[in-house]
């Protein structure tokens, strides 16, 4: 029953995407001859969000009413996972994973058509048309290859064998179902972190719609720019929190003390975010300085076809992970999409290429637009390393049969440099004026902030490590964040002098007059922090291991341990096996830890789950190797400093949805000033 | 220069020496890291260059696969019996066909690999310098639509300009020079519009018409792909398979359902091939643990065919020996095995370098190897693959050197 009607909220879907092709294609080419468009755009985008949403709540539905009658449940559910890893069981496969980009798209579809309800433009209209192409790519995947209402057919007695995409069908419903993947219930993170990155991964297919519809209506000039920056940065600041929190699960449940592996997985969500990154910054030159046109278009096609590139890598089964599920045929259809949406764009832009030239009009690399060069450079390497390493090894076992490593010492060689020049690039840019800068006034802007770094640096060097790239890490942190905050200083200061008010009045007049850039630069605060996080956790960490009997005491990171005892307990959807260590200080007991497995139905081997305890230091890390009636052997870790990372990482992204807010509020500000006045 | 004359004494004195102390921080600093001597080579530091047969990407140091932490043992010992950081590094690579180092040497087939950041940096920097205004004014204007872009962007720009210079941020002397250039832009700028305005006839019918044969080409193009998709549907492989499917085919579906179907179907006739299918992938996985049971239920199983039977007796044979380090057990399942299929030389093989290596008895593996190589071996590698052991055996050389 669930299947019939999920299947016919995704075909409502599908015909209102393909109705908004046709019509907003229409709407277009009417509005840029002059005409009225005629055309009702608002009933096909309403059609596809209400399908979309249908769609994931009959999901949900089935799930929360064990309805095992569906193939998805019957190989993904199972009546004891509890709140709310039941809920994000409708991500947590294949299938699932396409109904949320769908309703993510729709999402984003319906608000394109708010801008275009506003505006009645050509534009917006042919943006519209190409989100529906979008949405009839992925609403035809759930109908087709990836359905996520197939019915069971031949079911054992807690698994889903066969299935069937007729829901008229002879259904056999298993009785339960074996739940999701064990990693992907084993912590909280696993529920935020995929609808976190789909709204970063699909939020991007706005700009590219604005762009593709600039170059087919031939519309070039600055417009699509400011249309899209706030669904832009929307799309970074969520994919900066999808990345963060994909960082904090693998630190908090897969047990070996990390938190990026450089897998093709995580490269898959770092290369469009680099590439958002670099587009954010480019897009202001053009905004600015009316030059890098085609470069823009070029990042922005490059930034969406990324983001499918990474759906076919991560869920095509090309490579194994937990994020790739059992084959399908989905791999070669991405695959297709992909060769289509990169043929179709950059051949549409060759055809444009005399409208979207821009003149050379760089006054001088000293300036502000000269330091966003420097950054695209960097970035676009940056994303070209990582790119390379991921792909280049399939690529070779595909035609050779040569295998080769391509993992974090290759990553590190080139990474870790571009890096730096960026933090550098990110301190001296930020405070570098737009057109040509004059060497005395940047010194006097730089001066201080570098001292203050070059000390930062030697005082890491004399009393802490000297190993080089933490030191070089603190002095490029302290650099970044000092010129940042003497910047703010110094207008607030001027100000505060010419208008004889409190200094930090001012200094809250300075930020609310630029929201703009003062939102740029805390994301810049942030972009330091993590730096630092990463030097100090992945330079100054240490392990241990240690084999223990009950009663043993070790000392570890300053503190004294002692294993107490093992300790069983059974949960809803698991049973957890575990050892009791006591943290002393002294004569105080810190803490209890209790780094455990959990198995879950009747896997043997278990998830090992580390105890973690947070301190201002960083953290002290405890992993379960192994366990039985004897004893326990315990691996210990330390990971210094690394608060400082996940703090960095959430600054970073409240930069840019503080950004996402700007134009709103400068329109305030201006409506208040005009009161005032 | 005048209008920062307000501020300037006090900067302009003060360069030299906060320059000066830059520059000793800045040396002092670079001094201290560079003659930084880093503690000797630990062996999570070097297994952090290598990644072990069944991980994925991840290093033998960070992964908890137990096959990576042998590989760990083996790198420890290594370096405790006094190994260079390139001998324990071959020791660990030649111990465990498979593995590899993360970081690849050139070579002919990873050049691309380097070169393209590479290249890309030294391209990329080359165009930016294009961007540089190459003298006053602009490239030739092509369109009208872009000219009256260009004339709101140098208007912008010299409004912008003005109220740089009157913060402060832009010299009098810059900024002259800058709204020269500015003006000349405009004023040529100006000039190539009214031209375009004489010439008038802008191609709008013919690009509205690409316009709409473009979307109409992708929207066609992405109907055969949905279509496509469609087909796939019909005779999809994989998900959607029965016991018989599986039976036939037991590569088609994932460890976990092959499990679940074999759990299900005890009395299947095909059982023992879905068994070893299922243990075959354990075994290459590394996970000795759970491949056992199944190939002992195969090994002991009646319904198993000769060839099924040996299969499993052979791997047991060998983890037994390889896992456990129970020489004679592994010795006579290896010669259970041997006596269903006398005409494959593998478990005879296996015998050899059990003798050998397990017991270090060179002189019987040397035998088992000579009797291996009288059969037809079919591939050149494995030929040449025993007769490397059995020249090393025979040398009186201990196994795996």
């Amino acid at each position: 029953m669930l299947a019939f009607v999920g299947l016919a909220a995704l075909a409502a879907a599908l015909a209102g995407a393909a109705w908004l092709v046709l019509a907003g294609a229409g709407a277009a080419v009417a509005l840029k001859r002059g005409e009225e468009a005629g055309v009702d755009l608002r009933t096909p985008a309403l059609l596809m969000l209400v399908g979309a949403v249908a769609s994931m709540l009959v999901l949900e539905a089935a799930i929360l009413f064990n309805d095992f009658s569906l193939a998805y449940l019957g190989t993904n559910h199972a009546r004891a996972t509890p709140f709310p890893f039941n809920i994000a069981t409708a991500w947590a496969a294949l299938e699932g994973s396409i109904v949320l980009w769908g309703l993510v798209l729709a999402t984003f579809t319906w608000l394109v058509w708010r801008d275009h309800e506003r505006r009645r433009d050509p534009l917006s209209a042919g943006a519209l048309a190409v989100m529906g192409l979008v949405g009839l790519f992925f609403f035809g995947l759930m109908l087709t290859v990836a359905n996520p209402f197939e019915v069971c057919v031949e079911a054992v007695a807690e698994r889903c064998l066969a299935s069937s995409p007729w829901p008229w069908s002879a259904i056999q419903a298993p009785a339960d179902g074996p739940g999701p993947n064990p990693l992907l219930q084993n912590h909280i993170l696993m529920a935020i972190h995929p609808p976190l990155l789909y709204v970063g991964y699909v939020g991007l297919t706005a700009p590219f719609a604005y762009a593709i519809s600039a170059l087919a209506l031939t519309l070039p000039g600055p417009e699509w720019l400011r249309r899209t920056r706030r669904w832009t940065l929307v799309a970074w600041s969520f994919l900066t929190l999808g990345i963060l929190f994909g960082g904090w699960w693998a630190y908090e449940v897969l047990s070996w003390g990390g938190y990026w592996a450089w897998d093709p997985v995580e490269n898959a969500s770092l290369l469009p975010w680099l590439v958002a990154t670099a587009f954010i910054h480019s897009s202001l030159v053009q905004q600015r300085r009316g030059m890098l046109q085609a470069w823009n278009f070029v990042l922005v096609i490059s930034a969406f076809a990324l983001t499918i590139l990474g759906t076919f890598l991560t869920r095509s089964g090309t490579i194994t992970s937990v994020h790739s599920f059992t084959q399908s045929a989905i791999g070669p259809v991405l695959l297709g999409f992909l060769v289509l949406v990169l043929a179709g764009s950059f051949a549409l832009f060759a055809t444009r290429s005399h409208l979207v030239a821009s003149a050379p009009r760089l006054d001088s690399f000293w300036s502000r637009e000269g330091s966003f060069l420097a950054n695209n450079l960097i970035l676009t390497v940056f994303a070209l390393v990582v790119l390379v390493g991921t792909i280049y090894p399939l690529v070779l076992e595909a035609f050779t049969g040569t295998q080769v490593g391509v993992g974090k010492p290759f990553y590190n060689r080139l990474t870790v440099p571009l890096s730096f020049a960026l933090l550098l690039t990110i301190g001296l840019g930020s405070v570098t004026p737009w057109r040509h800068a004059a060497g005395p006034l940047v010194w006097s802007r730089i001066r201080g902030p570098l001292q203050a770094a070059l000390a930062a640096g030697l005082v890491t060097a004399l009393v802490g490590t000297r190993i080089g790239w933490v030191v070089l890490s603190v002095f490029a942190s302290v650099f970044v964040i000092g010129v940042i905050v003497r910047h703010l200083f110094e207008l607030a200061g001027r100000r505060s002098r010419a208008t004889g008010r409190g200094f930090f009045a001012e200094a809250r007049q300075v930020v609310t007059g630029d929201q703009g850039y003062w939102a740029g630069q805390l994301s810049h605060v942030g972009v330091a922090l993590v730096a630092l996080g990463l030097a100090f956790t992945s330079n100054l960490a240490t392990h241990e291991t240690f084999d223990l009997a009950p009663g043993d005491t070790f000392d570890f990171a300053g503190y004294e341990m002692t294993y107490r005892a093992p300790f069983q307990r059974s949960e809803p959807n698991r049973t957890v096996v575990g050892a009791n260590i006591e943290v002393w200080s002294g004569q105080r007991l810190v803490a209890e830890l209790q780094p455990r497995a959990n198995h879950f139905g009747s896997d043997p081997t278990g998830i090992p789950t580390p105890a973690v305890m947070s301190g201002w230091r960083g953290d002290v890390y405890l992993m379960l190797i192994s366990i039985d009636n004897t004893g326990i052997r315990l691996e210990a870790n330390t990971s210094p400093l690394i608060w400082v990372l996940w703090l960095g990482g959430l600054v970073t992204a409240a930069g840019g949805f503080w950004a996402t807010q700007v134009r709103r509020a400068d329109r305030r500000a201006r409506v208040l000033e005009a009161a005032d006045a | 220069m005048r209008e920062l004359a307000g501020r300037a004494p006090a900067a302009v004195r003060s360069v030299p020496w906060s320059a000066i102390s830059v520059v000793v921080m800045a040396v002092a600093l670079v001094v201290l890291i560079v003659s930084y001597q880093p503690p000797a080579d630990t062996a999570e530091e070097i297994g952090s260059l290598i990644r072990c047969p069944v991980c994925q990407g991840v290093p033998i140091s960070e992964s908890p696969a137990p096959m990576a932490r042998d590989m760990m043992e083996i790198l420890r010992r290594e370096l405790a019996e006094g190994a260079s950081r390139e001998e324990a590094i071959d020791a660990v690579l030649g111990a465990y066909p498979g593995s590899l180092l993360l970081e690849p040497e050139v070579s002919p087939t990873t050049v691309a690999l380097w070169a393209v950041p590479l290249v890309a940096l030294v391209v990329g920097a080359g165009l930016t310098l294009t961007l540089r205004r190459s003298r006053l004014g602009a490239v030739a204007v092509l369109e009208e639509t872009e000219a009256r872009h260009r004339l709101d962007q140098i208007r912008a720009d010299l409004d912008e300009l003005a109220a740089q210079q009157a913060a402060g941020e832009i010299d009098p002397e810059a900024a002259r020079h800058l709204r020269e250039s500015y003006e000349a832009e405009l004023a040529e700028t100006q000039a190539a519009l009214r031209e375009i305005s004489a010439a008038s006839e802008t191609p709008l019918p013919r690009s509205t018409t690409r316009a709409v044969a473009g979307t109409a080409l992708v929207v066609g193009a992405l109907v055969v792909i949905v279509l496509a998709a469609g087909a796939f549907i019909v005779d999809r492989p994989g998900q959607s398979s029965g016991v018989a499917d599986v039976a036939a085919d037991p590569d088609s579906v994932s460890n976990e359902t092959l499990a679940a179907v074999i759990a299900a179907n005890v009395d299947h006739p095909q059982i023992d091939g879905m068994r070893l299918a299922l243990a075959e992938r354990y075994y290459e996985e590394g996970d000795f643990q759970s491949a056992f049971p199944y190939y002992f239920d195969v090994a002991s199983s009646d319904k198993a065919t000769p060839a099924q039977a040996a299969t499993a007796l052979t791997r047991l044979g060998w983890m037994t020996y390889a896992g456990n380090g129970e020489v004679d057990t592994a010795l006579e399942l290896l010669a259970q095995a041997r006596e269903l299929v006398p005409d494959d030389p593998f478990p005879l093989y296996l015998e050899g370098l059990v003798e050998w290596c397990g017991r270090g008895d060179a002189a019987a593996g040397a035998e088992a190897f000579r009797q291996v190589l009288r059969n037809d071996l079919g591939d050149d590698a494995v030929r040449r693959q025993v007769e490397a052991d059995l020249a090393a055996a025979e040398a009186g050389e201990a196994c795996g050197s």
